[in-house]
């Protein structure tokens, strides 16, 4: 065995190379960062298993990285110095803006990797915005040059204009083939400024990700700044002024292993024993305990959860394994927020929130697959500020809390988008984006027919469907991404839905007031279709306070009986009365009105915004 | 056809544990005559024609068992019991030659004593009504006939695959009166998909008209499995809605009271003293042992039913084993639960005693019942709303 050349803890910064890859999804970031681990000799080829830093299943097969990591590769350069690579892996999802513009802070380089097939999405775009932002230097590749339908040429040009290059300057790969990845890590070398720190400064780290393991507890991702991190020493985190053992510290390489430090520029790992990622938060700045730095490093944000919803279980007697679940979600998630909640129509549950609907999205998937819960969601919602006309004001983040009195003002969240699209289909994106309450603020050709729309849109307005409407109005071609931007004052009033006089909770909706008529008529004619007939006459009606603005109704039934009741009928009968007596006890109460939970869950499935009737 | 229900294996020797007082309670015979010359296409009994048949099981071998069934409730049920009702049932059991009655009937006689008086009926096609039959039918003790008009519009008769020619049921009846029948009773079937308001109105006119002392109407349900269940599924044929079918009902109630027929049954109406008392029994929860392939026996709690093949049910026969399929044992939630589920379809009503005041109120206060002399009696409302009030009464 030889010895190790530049160990961690001694590698001179200006041998280190710290970079990350902004693609979309399906462009091929993991096969890129699999190939590199295989070409720098880290994995050997019989261990190589395919997209191997991304770990967990959902990430796997919905093909997108959640949690990233960091992975050290040795690689001689042109100059024959043996320089390391840390490669970051990025999330690659605009709900997780703020941990990506934290990876790209432990970076001085990006590879902007983009389908020669597809060329340049939405996402990659907003995430090439953050790197340019962070003055960071971009490499430009084109990947998947070896499919039949790359057009790299085209794309080329497209990259080039937006990055502000030659398009020669772009380098064409195929990570699936290793075409090409041997030039883009000497490109790397050269192109990639080697960190700068202060080696004999306080330690100063910053905390770029933090996951939580089963057996080792939190493992904090970091990258150096200024000073050196050893083992054993006593670290604090800068927020919270918390102290901490340093248990091990260590680089990946692609196994975790321990090192006798991590010095500046260097990128690695480290554990202290704490159980919850949320004492280890993304964006902290750690120091020596004993000898501490007097400033932090600045970026450091508390994410706001921005999209809200009730998550109920449909068995009602899995409250509290929902509660379960929810705190072993969270002791990996710091985003994920959740108080008990409690619904007339649903039962028991929790308010949650997110950082965005993906986020969403994975934590129902996971509460499904690995906790194996049954879960009925509300419409997601936004938070909004309100200012009564009495001076107080009131954020809330749910419908229900909508205060009575007299309102003078109501703020909702706003987002910046893009949008990329055909110029096939700019019109239809424009009068989505119109129906939407959006503002354009420009739009750009980036090739000759592929055009980037920037709007200001209210969130509340994108959480329902915006995207698959605009998919369905684009065929699939366009992308889409969004970034927090603040709030505005909006019209706005909230919606109930009212059976036999009884406001449903599950169903009310804070919604524009140009857009309380639709949604009133809409969701008041489901109702009516998922609501069995009754003894009586049931009205179903959508109310701004006390005023109606759409009303159906269920006419009461006037006949259930079976007519024939013969000999051979009588156990039929009486088990198939039995059963329904039973369907009977599981129905909800509202009011008077007996409801089948299998309504509420049909009405809350499909979505609840209005324009989208037309959509299937 | 209807599925059985589930239930638990019944013994082969037929064995009932509780005989208790047999005979100071009422009890009756079913007779199940599973042959019919051609398949209704609403028809969900238990019912073969012909060519479904092998040779050993046609129409003529059905007395041998039918009779070897008889012997064994005899055995079963130890003593003489006295018969109160018999009730021909099917199938079409007016299919059965004349002997052939005539010899099941003296064998129940040989096994069993008979109530002096006691209502035999049979049901029968109008097609398959003949002078001689008729006859025939009285000399062996039968005094009440049950004919299946069903609806006096070809359209409908034709939609339900009924083969016979309307104006038959006039002739029928003329032939039954002819021969001396003073009970009878016509069979309607309403809400058969394409059936207007008014065709009903004619059906019930016409049946009026021949002034039966008994009138049953049933609401036409399309059950998985026949022909037409078949027919919408494939959207040919659509559900009629409970609403027209409640307004059907309603016209039934006021035509009929109009001209002196009670409702004594949510599906029954009769002249004064000319309710089915077989029909009854059951309603009542009395015993009764049924006869023939897929026939329901009810004894003392205890529920079984026979296997539906006229082969197997013939085969078990033989080899003197019971042809049960499966039984059950009712427990005493089960037994209260079938009272209140039969007995308020009654017009006599279902005592009040053993039930929450506050649901009978509720139910008052509803106008799906009122209290006569301490039973709960359903209004119209309640009759077509039967279902919810057995909810709202069983616990």
């Amino acid at each position: 065995m030889t010895t190790e050349i530049n160990p961690a803890g001694t590698t001179p910064p200006e041998l280190i190379r710290n970079f990350c890859i902004i693609a979309h999804i399906d462009h091929g970031k993991s096969t890129l960062a699999d190939r590199m681990l295989q070409i720098t000799g880290v994995v050997e080829e019989r261990n190589m298993r395919a997209q191997y830093l991304d770990r967990m299943d959902i990430e796997r097969e919905r093909g997108i990285t959640i949690k990233s990591q960091a992975v050290r590769l040795p690689w001689v350069g042109l100059d024959k110095k043996n320089y390391i690579l840390n490669l970051i892996d990025t999330p690659g999802h605009v709900d997780f803006t703020y941990e990506v513009s934290r990876s790209l802070e432990a970076c001085e380089g990006t590879i902007l990797l983009v389908d020669a097939a597809q060329g340049i999405e939405a996402q990659t775009l907003a995430n090439l915005y953050l790197a340019l932002e962070n003055d960071m230097t971009i490499i430009p590749v084109l990947n998947k040059i070896d499919l039949p339908a790359a057009q790299p040429d085209k794309y080329a040009a497209e990259l080039a204009k937006i990055v502000g290059c030659k398009p020669s300057d772009v380098l064409r790969v195929s990570a699936k083939t290793g075409q090409g990845v041997r030039e883009l890590l000497d490109l790397v070398v050269v192109e990639v400024p080697a960190p700068i720190g202060v080696a004999d400064a306080p330690a100063r780290a910053m905390i770029f990700d933090s996951v939580y393991d089963t057996y080792r507890g939190v493992v904090t991702y970091v990258r150096v700044i200024d000073g050196k991190l050893t083992p054993r020493e006593k670290i604090k985190m800068m927020s919270s002024g918390a102290t901490h053992e340093l248990l091990d510290i260590g680089v990946i390489s692609p196994e975790p292993k321990s090192t006798k430090g991590l010095g500046v520029g260097e990128v690695g790992y480290l554990i202290t024993g704490v159980k919850d990622v949320r004492q280890s938060r993304v964006g902290d700045t750690i120091t020596d305990a004993i000898k501490p730095a007097t400033k932090a490093l600045a970026g450091f944000k508390d994410p706001k959860p921005m999209v809200f919803a009730g998550l109920f279980p449909i068995d009602g007697s899995d409250y509290p394994l929902l509660r379960d679940a929810l705190d072993k979600l969270q002791l990996n998630d710091a985003a994920l927020v959740y108080e008990p909640e409690s619904s007339v129509a649903l039962g028991f549950g929790y308010r949650c929130g997110f950082l965005g609907l993906l986020h969403l999205e994975i934590v129902r998937e996971r509460l499904d697959r690995e906790f194996n819960l049954s879960l009925i969601s509300t419409a997601p919602s936004v938070g909004y500020r309100i200012l009564m006309e009495d001076g107080q004001e009131i954020d809330i983040t749910n419908p229900s809390e909508f205060p009575s009195g007299k309102v003078s003002e109501i703020y909702e969240p706003i987002v910046k988008a893009t949008i990329l699209t055909p110029s096939d289909y700019i019109g239809p994106v424009m009068e989505l984006a119109q129906e939407r309450r959006g503002q354009m603020h420009n739009m750009d050709y980036l090739s000759e027919d592929r055009v980037e729309l920037r709007y200001t849109l209210p969130l509340a307005e994108i959480v329902f469907d915006f995207f698959d409407q605009l998919k369905s109005k684009t065929r699939g071609y366009a992308s889409f991404d969004y970034e927090p931007s603040g709030e505005q004052v909006a019209d706005l009033v909230k919606v109930d839905i009212l059976l036999h006089g009884d406001p449903v909770d599950a169903f009310s909706s804070i919604v524009h007031k140009d857009k309380a008529y639709a949604y009133g008529v809409e969701m008041t004619g489901r109702l009516k279709e998922l609501i069995p007939r009754q003894q009586f006459e049931v009205p179903i009606q959508a109310a701004i306070g006390a005023r109606i603005i759409a009303r159906e109704s269920i006419r009461a039934i006037r006949k259930d009986v079976l007519a024939k009741c013969y000999g051979g009928d009588i156990s039929r009968k009486r088990k198939l009365l039995e059963k329904q007596k039973e369907g009977k006890k599981r129905m909800k109460m509202v009011g008077r009105v007996e409801v089948p939970q299998e309504a509420f869950v049909a009405a809350l499935q499909t979505n609840t915004d209005p324009a989208s009737k037309d959509k299937k | 056809m209807a599925a059985l229900p589930e239930g638990s294996p019944a013994p082969l020797d037929g064995n009932l544990t509780n005989l208790f007082d047999l005979v100071n309670k009422p009890f009756s015979l079913y007779v199940h005559v599973p042959y019919c010359s051609k398949r209704c296409g609403y028809c969900d009994f238990n019912t073969y024609t012909p060519s479904e048949l092998d040779r050993e099981d046609q129409i003529e071998s059905w007395l041998n068992s039918a009779v070897k069934e008889i012997e064994l409730a005899r055995r079963v049920l130890k003593e003489e019991l006295t018969i109160d009702t018999i009730f021909f049932g099917g199938g079409t059991p007016s299919l059965l030659d004349s002997n052939t009655v005539d010899n099941f009937i003296q064998s129940v006689k040989s096994n069993f004593k008979l109530k002096p008086g006691l209502e035999i009926t049979i049901e029968a096609n109008p097609d398959s009504i003949t002078e001689e039959k008729s006859q025939r039918w009285l000399n062996s003790g039968i005094n009440r006939v049950s004919i299946g008009m069903q609806s006096s519009t070809k359209e409908v008769l034709k939609k339900l695959d009924r083969t016979h020619n309307p104006d038959n049921v006039s002739h029928s009846v003329d032939i039954l009166k002819k021969s001396g029948f003073d009970n009878f009773s016509l069979d309607l079937i309403y809400g058969t998909p394409g059936e207007s308001l008014s065709d009903w109105e004619n059906s019930l006119k016409d049946a009026i008209a021949l002034n039966p002392p008994h009138i049953s109407a049933y609401s036409l349900v399309i059950e998985p499995g026949t022909k037409m269940g078949a027919q919408l599924n494939r959207g040919e044929i659509s559900q009629v809605n409970d609403d027209e079918v409640a307004d059907k009902y309603q016209l039934a109630d006021e035509m009929l009271n109009k001209n002196n027929y009670s409702w004594y049954e949510i599906s029954n109406w009769a002249k004064r003293d000319k309710e089915c008392k077989h029909n009854l029994n059951y309603w009542l929860g009395n015993n009764w042992w049924g006869i023939g392939p897929g026939a329901h026996s009810h004894v003392n709690g205890v529920r079984w039913w026979n296997h539906k093949l006229p082969k197997v049910w013939r085969e078990l026969l033989e080899k003197q084993n019971s042809p049960a399929l499966a039984r059950e044992v009712l427990s005493e939630d089960q037994i209260k639960s079938e009272q209140i589920m039969l007995l308020s379809r009654l017009r006599t009503g279902l005592g009040n005693h053993e039930l929450d005041e506050n649901r009978i109120e509720n139910l008052i206060a509803n106008q799906l019942a009122t209290l006569d002399a301490n039973k709960i009696v359903l209004t119209l409302k309640g009759r077509l709303l039967a279902d919810e009030v057995f909810r709202q009464l069983s616990a």
